[in-house]
């Protein structure tokens, strides 16, 4: 084969595999179905959906059962979710079991100081086998700040549990994103 | 010889190019890269490709030459 054909053809082939692969991430940054759902199982991990901080206090990820599980020791502790654009809803739901009976909320950050936070209450709680519960909070994304790199940051609120050397088991975090945004303005700002 | 340096070639120029595409849109917008790609292995092929294009590109990639 001439010698400058096949550089060509092999540069076009490359040329394509790098557009294609960043036609791609576009495609997967825009959600263009309009709902996505990101887990945090504690064991696979996400990028999408944050460990909690500040490390001191939760214990290194334990196995119970078949399950990765992260134990909570102190209160509260928080996590961020960063979407690849903004949605309308986000439906939290966390997977969890507590030691002992305690008083266990979800919190959204609505701004940068430390007090700027809303408590939600469970708009459902489901019972799951081995004393697992299944709690459900849906928030509107507007009510939600936003941080300068884009993450939106929650806290869990567990009553006393330091004082009552409670524990707060956590085996996922699911968060599901909805919302398509409507015109080209839209879509443009939903990326800002 | 001609065709494994244009192959390298090729290799270590696009997967550069990748590179220096994904630091820019990964400015633009945090996570719209690396959320979805593990980059180290595209280091790891970049450098690869690129030391390889190098050794098969130079005369005397060794110095037996001046060696001698």
């Amino acid at each position: 084969m001439n010698s400058r054909l096949f550089t060509i053809i092999t540069h076009s082939l490359f040329a394509t595999a790098v557009i294609a692969s960043f036609v791609w991430l576009a495609y997967a940054n825009a959600v263009p179905s309009g709902a996505v759902t990101y887990v945090q199982d504690f064991e696979q991990g996400t990028p999408f959906v944050s460990d909690f901080w500040p490390p001191e206090r939760f214990d290194p990820v334990v196995k119970i059962g078949e399950y990765a599980v992260r134990p909570v020791v102190e209160s509260p502790v928080s996590f961020f979710i960063h979407p690849p654009r903004t949605f309308v809803t986000s439906t939290i739901q966390i997977v969890y079991k507590l030691k002992d009976t305690a008083l266990f909320e979800i919190a959204v950050e609505t701004g940068p100081e430390p007090e700027d936070y809303k408590i939600y209450q469970w708009q459902s709680l489901e019972s799951l086998p081995g004393d697992w519960w299944r709690g459900t909070i849906v928030v509107p994304m507007n009510d939600w700040w936003r941080d300068e790199n884009n993450r939106y940051h929650a806290q869990m609120h567990v009553s006393d549990l330091l004082e009552n050397h409670n524990i707060l088991w956590v085996k996922e975090m699911r968060v599901k994103l909805e919302g398509r945004p409507h015109g080209w303005r839209e879509w443009w700002n939903a990326f800002q | 010889m001609t065709i494994v340096s244009k192959i390298t070639a090729a290799f270590a120029l696009w997967s550069g190019i990748w590179l220096a595409l994904s630091a820019l849109l990964e400015f633009w917008h945090r996570g719209f890269v690396v959320h979805h790609v593990n980059t180290r292995w595209v280091w790891l092929f970049f450098g690869i490709t690129a030391a390889a294009w190098l050794i098969v590109k130079t005369k005397d990639p060794w110095g037996q030459a001046l060696a001698k």
